[in-house]
């Protein structure tokens, strides 16, 4: 009986430390104590993995009994340590490309590469005006203890893809589903080709692709409109399209050409229905008619080195956060073939 | 029953002439284009300017999201942030093309500019200079934010020569043709062949943009003549009626074919037009002074010496040269944008000095005025 007991621990601990699957900081893998301290006061660790630091920021005690202001409670985890590094170059280089790239900060040299923390502007786009007055942090678009949202028939994985928010800016019930390795399923937004946030290369672009489960939508689209309200939309929405043509870049509801952007042999990502994205390193052999932009194609979701956070790849080398080439049109001519 | 077939008829003229005339066709010009087959190998070597290739930037013109904040780290004609309210056509940086090209081609230091003074400060430009948007210019093309899509309509049927605007993307291909200033054929963009001058080589920056700098060539005539072509080739898609053709000339130009021109000749190699000034083989009435041309002395070239076409030039070097056989075209005397005289001419005739008053013709044509000096 003790050993049944002993095992039965043993599964616990293990499975809720090591095998969940999907995001982390949500439901078992989502540790109260990385986040909040109930006295501001803390003199050990509680000997736990994952946990090897006392963070506790000056100025406290904070709201919500957090260790510390939130954007410097994120990084104190998401920058320079082994955990996913969101904020400027890694210090601990884990990945080759991060899906996300990196933020940049209020003060920093280089504030127009992307999401700046802490800043107050009013959101590109925004409709109506959205902006955080203590200035952005991580938890605008990311649930700091997952979300699930209220369907109770939300797919497995449970919980948004990257813990991003449901209801980002002047959004709601923006749900956006993943699928892992357990299986392709083309109703779903994105396909993640590991199943668990500790898996090597979880946050490696390679390892991320986008479904396309809605003709004329982008789950993602619509989630980046939650602020940036302007840039989104379909053929039938007038900030997008007119009876003349697209007046604002298509995120949806467009095929790009799939022969002159099959002919590169590194892509950026795009939206397939089919799940078919084709192999990076190789000229894509009858690629799918109905491949389609979104933000990712052209941005990074946190920024990069270049402006506007935009991947200026040429497409005849690998992929990399800022791409290869150091010109804006890098990033137009993999799918328009002007100029070339 | 005859009065009907009569109002059929005339309610059918705009609907053929749109049919005949639209972009896509080749009714306008008489010779290969650049997507038919012909000696396009021996189209000179040309090096492309802006708006080409790599010098080809999608921004300049395009805004993805009808807003920006910032620019790129380039130094463009812009002022951030930027909203474009409403978004436009094209995801165009402004409201219509024209407005778009004149951002950057209007007063800005450092960029080729199109309108009135150089505020480059350069002594002639060989595009020459627009009037203002929107009015009737005596001096020169009319441009207008909406000139008319059907580009036949605009002068035909209801159109009005002298009211007709354009816009810089009738002349000028927006995303670039290789060749000279992205010229194309405004009747068929794209279908033009290799249009061609040649640009003082030693020169960098704006002094390509100067007169001084640009020289003249056009192909040979003969069987198989290539089809790369002089810069006026694209006015034939407009002003028809004013082109030359042919070796002595065609129904504008000299009808009776008996060498009293009707019309004034001017090179179109397009049509197989050579029109030197040392005038045509066998023409019993020539009157041109080529030698006061290839002198090039006397007040009349006080204004510069007027731009010629040489005939077989393949290089800036070849086409400086000046001869009695050079050849006339329609930049002899007219700036392309126009200038600030007259139909766009080089010189001013409304001068009050009469011997300057004709100045651009007596370059060639001073014996008629009685060799003035």
């Amino acid at each position: 009986m003790k050993r049944v007991l002993l095992f039965a621990l043993i599964a616990v601990i293990a499975l809720s430390v090591n095998s969940f699957a999907g995001a982390y900081h949500m439901g078992t893998s989502l540790s109260c104590y990385q986040c909040h301290t109930m006295h501001y006061s803390q003199q050990h660790l509680y000997g736990y993995p994952y946990n090897n630091d006392i963070y506790l920021a000056q100025g406290g005690p904070f709201n919500q009994l957090l260790r510390g202001p939130v954007n410097e409670l994120c990084l104190s985890c998401h920058n320079g340590a082994s955990t996913i590094d969101v904020y400027q170059d890694q210090e601990v280089p884990d990945y080759t490309n991060r899906q996300g790239g990196f933020l940049n900060m209020v003060g920093d040299s280089s504030v127009y590469t992307g999401h700046t923390l802490n800043s107050t502007d009013q959101a590109p786009g925004s409709n109506p005006a959205w902006s955080n007055v203590d200035g952005l942090n991580c938890a605008n678009c990311h649930s700091p203890h997952g979300d699930f949202g209220d369907d109770p028939n939300y797919p497995d994985p449970k919980g948004q893809w990257r813990n991003l928010r449901i209801n980002p800016g002047n959004a709601s019930a923006v749900y956006l589903t993943y699928d892992t390795t357990t299986g392709v399923n083309t109703e779903r937004d994105v396909h993640w080709r590991v199943n668990s946030a500790h898996a090597a290369g979880a946050y490696e672009t390679d390892n991320v692709d986008f479904y396309e489960p809605v003709s004329n939508g982008s789950q993602f689209g619509a989630w980046c409109q939650g602020c940036h309200t302007n840039f989104h939309g379909s053929s039938s929405d007038p900030n997008m399209h007119n009876v003349d043509g697209w007046v604002r870049h298509p995120v949806a509801d467009a095929n790009l050409d799939p022969a002159d952007f099959a002919s590169h042999i590194y892509r950026p990502q795009v939206m397939s229905a089919s799940g078919d994205w084709g192999t990076q390193g190789q000229v894509w052999q009858n690629p799918p008619a109905d491949l389609t932009p979104s933000c990712f194609t052209c941005h990074k979701g946190h920024g990069n080195d270049r402006p506007f956070g935009l991947i200026q790849m040429t497409g005849d080398v690998p992929r990399t956060e800022n791409g290869d080439n150091s010109k804006i049109t890098a990033t137009c001519k993999i799918c328009h073939e002007q100029g070339s | 029953m005859f009065r009907l077939v009569r109002v059929i008829l005339i309610l059918m003229i705009p609907v053929a002439a749109s049919a005949q005339f639209s972009p896509g066709g080749n009714m306008l010009h008489k010779g290969p284009s650049g997507q038919t087959s012909g000696l396009i190998l021996d189209t000179p070597p040309f090096t492309p300017g802006y708006h080409n290739g790599d010098d080809l930037v999608c921004s300049d013109c395009h805004i993805m999201h009808a807003s920006m904040q910032h620019n790129y780290g380039y130094n463009d004609a812009y002022t951030y942030p930027l909203e474009i309210n409403p978004a436009a056509n094209h995801l165009l940086k402004a409201n219509n093309s024209l407005m778009l090209c004149l951002n950057c081609h209007q007063d800005k230091a450092g960029v080729p500019d199109v309108m009135g003074p150089d505020v480059n400060g350069g002594y002639l430009r060989a595009g020459g200079q627009f009037g203002d948007v929107g009015t009737i210019n005596d001096n020169g093309h009319n441009i207008g934010p909406e000139p008319g899509e059907d580009l036949c309509l605009r002068c035909h049927f209801g159109g009005n020569f002298p009211t007709a605007q354009v816009e810089c993307v009738d002349c000028h291909a927006v995303h670039g043709t290789g060749y000279y200033r992205n010229l194309q054929w405004p009747s068929w963009p794209g279908g033009e062949p290799p249009i061609i001058a040649f640009v003082n080589p030693s020169v960098s920056g704006l002094q390509k943009f100067q007169q001084s700098n640009v020289k003249y060539g056009g192909p040979g005539d003969g069987p198989n003549q290539p089809t790369w072509r002089e810069p006026t080739n694209i006015c034939i898609d407009c002003h028809h009626i004013f082109v030359d053709g042919s070796a002595n000339g065609n129904d504008y130009t000299n009808p009776d074919l008996d060498y009293h021109w009707n019309r004034h000749p001017s090179t179109n190699t397009e049509e197989g037009a050579y029109r030197p000034i040392s005038g045509l083989p066998g023409d019993p009435v020539y009157s041109a002074d080529s030698v006061n041309w290839f002198e090039g002395q006397g007040s009349e070239f006080s204004i510069g010496r007027l731009p010629f076409l040489v005939k077989e030039a393949h290089d800036y070097a070849a086409a400086s040269v000046v001869s009695y056989d050079n050849e006339v075209f329609c930049l002899s005397c007219h700036s392309a944008h126009g200038s600030q005289f007259s139909f766009g001419l080089r010189w001013n005739s409304a001068e009050s000095d009469i011997p300057l008053r004709q100045a651009g013709c007596r370059q060639c044509h001073d014996n008629v005025t009685g060799n003035i000096p």
